[in-house]
């Protein structure tokens, strides 16, 4: 499905790599190769080591809602999307990100499991989306 | 040495007050050296808040503008909601060291009129990385932690919509030009207000306001020739955690808990001693968060304590006796300023409506980023010297 909604706007190479990547479907979280570390944003510097020596690897896609909210009011850029269910995650792996989850507000709650919602991550919208999993 | 802090000044607070950033800093300069009786000159140290759009050199700007040059000690604050607070431990330690014998804090903006609200919402959500889901603006960031404490411990939507009743409740006790909401609101209109991001109301953010607020920190010596009773500063602490409110160690607990712990351990205070409690409240989880993070109630207990009046004007720990950001304004980066003008003058027993009885000590907190830097001060009433 063609969207309009604008993507998000890398400016290193790395960034680039990573959208590329969710665009296809493949989330990654960084893993630091001198000190094993795995972390989410993916940046430079590892943040636990300083190293610089670390490559992507992709996450199962599963993982538990921490914090979460319907987002009534948000940028403008995103009114069309309202509301938003946007969700922190503790995935599998450990680390944390932000996420969309794509339910009804009323349905998602700390601790529910979700997993990633891989065709709309290349079909709507290159934005982390997940998809609640049954109780 | 013993620094105090000795005068405060105001400016009107509210929409549309058509003044800019550095009028608003001199009107509010103006208001405390008036409250002391003390000239520019008498000036030696500056701390200031940039304005919301930051200019290059905005220090030096203000200090030609506000006319007080040559100084001997100036800085700008950069920690958000908790820059004033850590700006009383920043002044003090400057005079013990003998940079600077007087120095003036101050912090306004016109973020209203100047900016508008709908820019600042676009504009603070800026600072939503990519990485953490651009459509967020600041108020949704917070809900995160909201929903978390409400699933987490079965708090509800009602006792969150309570602090809010509360600040709007202080807020109507204060002069008309000084505050931006002048209606009581009860708790159920308060969660009728329109959603921003759940369960967060709009009653339940922070306001968007013009205006500013001073203080004056100087040694005793010099506050003994002031007609006016010193505050001082018997504790304080500071942490500084995260960025990424996604990132945050735990929701469980910011760095409060432990910038508390040492601000109540140099003060040696418990919290049977605090008469007043100000606590940053761009929303109402925040207030919640803190007070268990502070000690004031156990961790998860925070609704049952809103619950039992403590925190309103009659009861042990009054909360926000000004109005707070919920209701008595909020002009961005300046805001935390407000929370210790406060303090300043309920211990000083010039609080007229909202005065709480007897205050001698106070809680002075502060809260920056999304919970990601925090700042505490315990502020305790002196004995007037000059006749
Ligand atoms: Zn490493």
């Amino acid at each position: 499905m063609p969207t309009n909604k604008p993507i998000p706007t890398p400016t290193t190479e790395y960034e680039r790599q990573y959208w590329q990547r969710v665009a296809n479907g493949d989330v990654c979280i960084a893993h630091c190769q001198a000190c094993d570390h795995v972390y989410h944003p993916p940046r430079r510097y590892c943040p636990d080591c300083y190293s610089d020596e670390w490559e992507f690897k992709s996450i199962a896609g599963t993982g538990t809602v921490y914090g979460y909210t319907s987002i009534h009011r948000p940028t403008q850029r995103f009114a069309s999307d309202a509301p938003i269910v946007s969700a922190i995650i503790t995935l599998d792996e450990g680390p944390r990100l932000m996420g969309r989850v794509a339910c009804e507000s009323e349905a998602i709650a700390a601790g529910r499991r979700v997993c990633l919602d891989t065709p709309k991550l290349s079909s709507d919208n290159v934005r982390l989306t997940f998809k609640l999993l049954p109780k | 040495m013993n620094p105090v802090l000795i005068g405060y000044g105001e400016t009107s607070v509210g929409e549309s007050l058509d003044y800019r950033y550095e009028e608003l800093n001199m009107w509010a300069t103006q208001e405390a050296l008036r409250d002391v009786d003390l000239e520019p000159d008498d000036i030696d140290g500056l701390i200031a808040t940039a304005p919301f759009r930051t200019e290059r050199f905005p220090l030096p700007r203000l200090i030609e503008y506000l006319g007080i040059a040559p100084l001997n000690f100036a800085e700008l604050t950069g920690v958000g909601g908790a820059s004033h607070v850590n700006s009383i431990n920043r002044a003090a330690n400057a005079i013990e060291n003998g940079q600077a014998e007087t120095i003036l804090i101050v912090a306004a903006d016109a973020l209203h009129s100047d900016i508008g609200p709908r820019t600042v919402i676009e504009e603070l959500s800026d600072s939503v990385s990519e990485f953490e889901e651009p459509a967020n603006i600041v108020p949704s960031l917070y809900a995160h932690v909201a929903n978390w404490h409400l699933d987490t411990f079965g708090t509800t939507r009602k006792q969150l919509a309570k602090i809010a009743a509360i600040a709007h409740e202080h807020a109507s006790l204060q002069r008309a030009e000084r505050a931006h909401r002048q209606e009581a609101k009860s708790a159920d209109e308060i969660l009728d207000a329109p959603m921003v991001a759940t369960p967060l109301t709009a009653d339940q953010c922070a306001l968007i306001s013009d205006g500013g607020a001073a203080f004056i920190v100087t040694t005793e010596e010099n506050a003994a020739e002031i007609d006016q009773v010193p505050v001082r500063l018997k504790g304080f602490g500071a942490r500084h955690t995260h960025d990424h409110i996604s990132q945050m160690p735990s929701f469980e607990e910011t760095g409060a808990v432990k910038a508390g712990q040492q601000a109540m351990a140099e003060a040696a205070v418990s919290h049977a001693d605090i008469d007043v409690l100000q606590i940053y409240d761009c929303f109402t989880i925040t207030v919640l968060r803190i007070l268990e993070d502070l000690g004031f109630c156990e961790r998860g207990n925070g609704g049952d304590l809103v619950d039992s009046g403590a925190l309103r004007l009659t009861g042990k720990w009054p909360l926000n006796t000004h109005g707070g950001a919920l209701a008595q304004a909020h002009p961005g980066m300046p805001c935390g300023i407000f929370h210790i003008t406060e303090a300043i003058r309920q211990l000083q027993g010039r609080a007229e409506a909202a005065q709480v009885e007897d205050a001698s000590t106070a809680l002075v907190h502060g809260n920056g980023g999304i919970f990601s830097t925090q700042a505490v001060a315990i502020l305790e009433r002196g004995e007037r010297h000059a006749d």
